[in-house]
């Protein structure tokens, strides 16, 4: 970002100099420092836009770096998918164009992977050159990454979901989910708070099992 | 005499000039080779954490700026309840090789989600579908009974299309219940036909 209003600065001031040269012979009222100055102002406000542009578009990569970005982005796609192994699919990015390479377990798979990478934004073209093995292990295995993030977001749902019954919105109930797991902890004020809260946390997605360690108060 | 004391002297300094230029030269260029090499990795990073949340149903609907310098990633933009904001931080945190994260951002409850409500992003429509349409041919194909069926799959926002030719009721209604019974499906419209008994 540093480097590109650097440069941007060097063309800009180069421009306006260029121009001023120019001008001062073809315009004889103002002097060629009259003439500086005002290109120099203009060039600053071309400057200034193209600053805000820049920091308008969040993506400002370019080049290979903008590669990287992307290869960022399919690793996450691919990491977090509910069905495909991402241990074996090696992405490749060059200008935009992505070559998968590895193997999956069949066609399907292998078409899979093909849609979700030019799902991507930035992404102008895919070669699929993944290779199907039916003998690849059947389970999605993800780096930990996948789990760690469902069970974040499990437990954001539950946190959101007791929020937003006024039953249960009151109450200091600390959520934890590990391995779709859910423990709840914390005092609330009869049991049927405590059940409600149990319900809650076991109608989210993914849930496996609640530990309901809920403590009711005695009155 | 005096004049190759002069000499030898400013054949000393040049050659120390010469020296430490060569010297600050290599150590510059290390620096950019590293810095480089850094950048990338940021630029990797940085695409990880925007596009786990790109596909993250509770966090794809808000606007969060994710930039990542050095292992640090930081993030801005808003979202409608600290929840959301502790989420967000929290994946960023979980992906291998963010240190450190600066959470800059903004809880406001009436945040219009980029006007879009509460419907997902379209890289997230488009990923989900393509996901649980592979998910149900997966399933058919593994199915000892609907093996080698000729049905197709379509999923448009967790409703399942399917059409094609089956040899029996049965395999119809098998391949209708394993549409039905997975992950992310809503409603199952099939339009499989019953293959023409051939004399």
């Amino acid at each position: 970002m540093n480097k590109w209003i650097l440069t941007l600065m060097a063309c800009v001031l180069a421009v306006a100099l260029g121009a001023c040269d120019r001008s001062a012979d073809s315009d004889q009222n103002d002097g060629p420092a009259e003439q500086l100055g005002q290109n120099i102002d203009r060039s600053v406000e071309t400057l200034q836009q193209k600053a805000e542009q820049l920091a308008e578009s969040s993506d400002e990569y370019s080049g290979e770096v903008r590669d990287a970005w992307l290869g960022g982005k399919l690793e996450a796609a691919f990491t977090l998918n509910r069905h495909l192994n991402p241990l074996t699919i090696n992405t490749d990015v060059e200008n935009g164009r992505v070559r998968l390479d590895g193997t999956v377990r069949s066609d399907i798979d292998r078409d899979l992977a093909e849609q979700i990478a030019r799902s991507v934004e930035g992404v102008t073209s895919v070669e699929n050159q993944l290779m199907v093995d039916a003998t690849q292990d059947t389970e999605a295995k993800g780096d930990g990454f996948r789990q760690a993030v469902n069970d974040l977001t499990t437990t954001a749902a539950i946190k959101a979901g007791l929020l937003a019954n006024e039953h249960t919105s009151g109450m200091q109930i600390d959520v934890d989910t590990i391995d779709g797991v859910v423990t709840l902890k914390g005092t609330v004020e009869s049991s049927e708070e405590k059940q409600l809260a149990g319900t809650i946390a076991g109608n989210a997605r993914y849930v496996l099992e609640v530990n309901n360690e809920l403590v009711v108060a005695s009155s | 005499m005096n004049r190759n004391a002069d000499n030898m002297i400013r054949n000393r300094v040049a050659s120390a000039i010469l020296g430490i230029s060569l010297c600050l030269g290599s150590v510059a260029l290390a620096d950019a080779e590293s810095d480089r090499g850094g950048a990338l990795k940021d630029a990797w990073l940085d695409g990880k954490i925007e596009t786990a949340y790109a596909l993250n149903r509770h966090l794809n609907s808000f606007s969060i700026d994710t930039r990542v310098d050095a292992g640090v990633a930081y993030l801005s933009g808003t979202v409608e309840s600290d929840i959301d904001r502790d989420l967000a931080e929290q994946i960023a945190l979980s992906v291998e090789g963010i240190d450190k994260v600066e959470n800059e951002i903004e809880v406001d409850a009436d945040t219009d989600m980029n006007g879009s409500g509460d419907s997902p992003s379209a890289f997230m429509r488009a990923v989900d579908n393509a996901t649980t349409t592979a998910i149900i041919k997966s399933k058919l194909l593994a199915n000892g009974n609907t093996g080698g069926l000729q049905i197709n799959v379509d999923t448009r926002d967790g409703v399942v299309q399917l059409s094609g030719t089956v040899a029996s009721s049965e395999e119809k209604d098998l391949a209708e219940h394993i549409a039905m019974n997975t992950d992310g499906v809503s409603e199952v419209n099939s339009e499989l036909q019953l293959e023409e008994k051939s004399e």
